[in-house]
């Protein structure tokens, strides 16, 4: 038999193990578009509930906006549906060289190439660009797909601590005598919502010789006054050498993703990218809809600054409510509750009294650090975050955290 | 890519006789036959790591012991390190 039964066995026990550890994933299932308000039904089978939805990436709010919608459905009608190829067989439209030259201007490098989701230009692009005299020096937070994209690189790999300046220079020093250094880090952290201080990393870049690569897909929009990136909001516009984000976030948030920056690192890539050699391009409906959200980003900075907005208040909101908030500037709003129970009761409380979001504990975030990720929304109106808070507020007496920090919480919970 | 032993043997006397002989002196003709099809051949001796935790498994090539001991370390520490989307 083609499938054995130990075989399944074994599988059927993985699966046991991963339940028995309080990590199986279960799907929320949403009834209708994604949006600031979704009817999600959860568990599965359960009656859909109105909630208000605090762990969408739609930062910009866009990703049912009417006029993207219409774009969307006019790409359907001007270019079809589907490609049935990959880009450089007969899956390129003028449209998809149009969204290129857009992000570029707009990211403010030298040239962009898609890719079907920004973990494909992760895992493409150091394998393209990198060999084994070279070295990899990452911050130990970048994102997962950063991770295996190093795996499948032939370069060699080093890291620094999250975004310890004085290690980066170290390993910079230490790999003085490799053919190149790439410095590799996340623009803004997903965990955390920190910002890397890119303005320090692209000087001991300069300092050492050194290239950087930043993968900006928490930031692309609204991060920076005119929502350029990271780089804009550091004060290093055009002194980044490779840049990957996503259209799967605040860019309309349907899917698809970039590596753009230096002409001769992006045509490398066009050349020898697997995920872009390899896998279908990406839709048209996406790429006209794209089009349009850049249109709308650089008509106006109105959404971003809203966003950020929101994200005052809604820290502010926390923080006078007597929550223990790390302190940050990205629309990532973590509420530290440090133990591992209590942040999935938080938030299974929380879905109860109407609020969406989700718990996140060991071991995707060490142990101890236990905490609600939140994430504003330029969509969000004031009521909708007052109402959040009541939510909050009314949970955080239950479980008796308010007002409590660090300290007094892993007293009373254990860590 | 190397093809990883899930259990891997001792290495036979003959292993351990080529392993202090001139590197490359030996399998001379796989060597000559991935050469006639353009591939340089380079053998080297080398620090071969493994590390193993509930199903989990790292492993490195280095030339040196402590470049494949760092090495270990960083690829081990991938796996601890927060992630989340
Ligand atoms: C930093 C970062 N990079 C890459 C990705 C993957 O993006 P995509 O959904 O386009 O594959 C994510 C999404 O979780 C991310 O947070």
């Amino acid at each position: 038999m083609a499938y054995p039964e130990p075989l399944k066995e074994r599988f059927r026990r993985g699966l046991e193990e991963i339940r028995a550890a309080g990590l199986y994933k279960q799907e929320r299932i949403l009834h209708g578009p994604q949006d600031v308000r979704v009817e999600v039904e959860f568990p599965a089978g359960e009656l859909p509930r109105p909630v208000i939805n605090l762990c969408a990436n739609n930062y910009l709010g866009l990703s049912s906006h009417p006029r993207v919608l219409a774009a969307a459905r006019a790409g359907l009608e001007a270019r079809g549906y589907g490609m049935s190829s990959v880009r450089f067989i007969c899956g390129t439209q003028d449209l998809h060289r149009r969204l290129e030259e857009r992000l570029t201007g707009f990211l403010g490098t030298e040239d962009t190439l898609l890719f079907p989701s920004c973990m494909d230009a992760n895992a493409g692009v150091f394998e393209a660009l990198f060999g084994e005299q070279d070295v990899l020096i990452a911050d130990r937070l970048v994102h997962a797909s950063i991770v295996d994209g190093m795996r499948l690189a032939k370069a060699q790999t080093d890291t620094y601590k999250h975004s310890d300046m004085g290690h980066l220079e170290e390993k910079l020093a230490e790999h003085l005598d490799k053919r190149a250094r790439v410095v590799v880090t996340d623009g803004v952290f997903s965990m955390d919502g920190d910002l890397a201080k890119l303005d320090e990393i692209v000087a001991l870049a300069e300092k050492y010789d050194a290239l950087v690569f930043v993968d900006d897909s928490h930031a692309t929009g609204f991060i920076g006054a005119r929502g350029r990136g990271t780089h804009e909001a550091k004060g290093v516009l055009g002194r980044v050498d490779l840049l990957t984000t996503t259209l799967g976030k605040a860019l309309g948030g349907a899917s698809g993703g970039c590596v753009s920056g230096r002409s001769e690192l992006v045509e490398t890539c066009r050349q020898r990218a697997r995920p872009y050699l390899f896998s279908n391009s990406v839709p048209p409906v996406i790429v006209a809809a794209a089009l349009e959200v850049l249109d709308l980003i650089e008509e106006s900075t109105a959404r971003r600054d809203r966003l950020e907005e929101n994200t005052r208040l809604w820290r502010r909101l926390l923080v006078e409510a007597g929550f223990d908030v790390k302190p940050g500037e990205s629309p990532i709003v973590p509420i530290m509750l440090y133990n591992a129970r209590l942040a999935q009761d938080f938030a299974r409380d929380l879905f109860e009294e109407g609020v969406f979001v989700v718990g996140f504990f060991f071991p995707v975030v060490p142990k101890g650090q236990a905490r609600i990720r939140t994430q504003v929304s330029a969509g969000h109106e004031r009521a909708h975050l007052e109402r959040a808070l009541e939510a909050f507020v009314a949970v955080g007496r239950r479980h008796g955290v308010l007002g409590l920090g660090k300290r007094e919480i892993v007293e009373r919970f254990g860590a | 890519m190397y093809v990883r032993e899930t259990a891997p043997p001792a290495p036979s006397t003959d292993d351990l006789d080529a392993l202090v002989a001139e590197p490359g002196a030996v399998w001379p003709e796989i060597a000559r036959e991935l050469e006639a099809r353009g591939w340089q051949v380079r053998a080297r001796r080398v620090w071969a790591l493994e590390a193993h935790r509930e199903g989990e498994c790292e492993e490195v090539l280095a030339v040196s012991r402590d470049q494949a001991y760092e090495r270990l370390r960083e690829l081990a520490r991938a796996h601890d390190a927060p992630h989340v989307p």
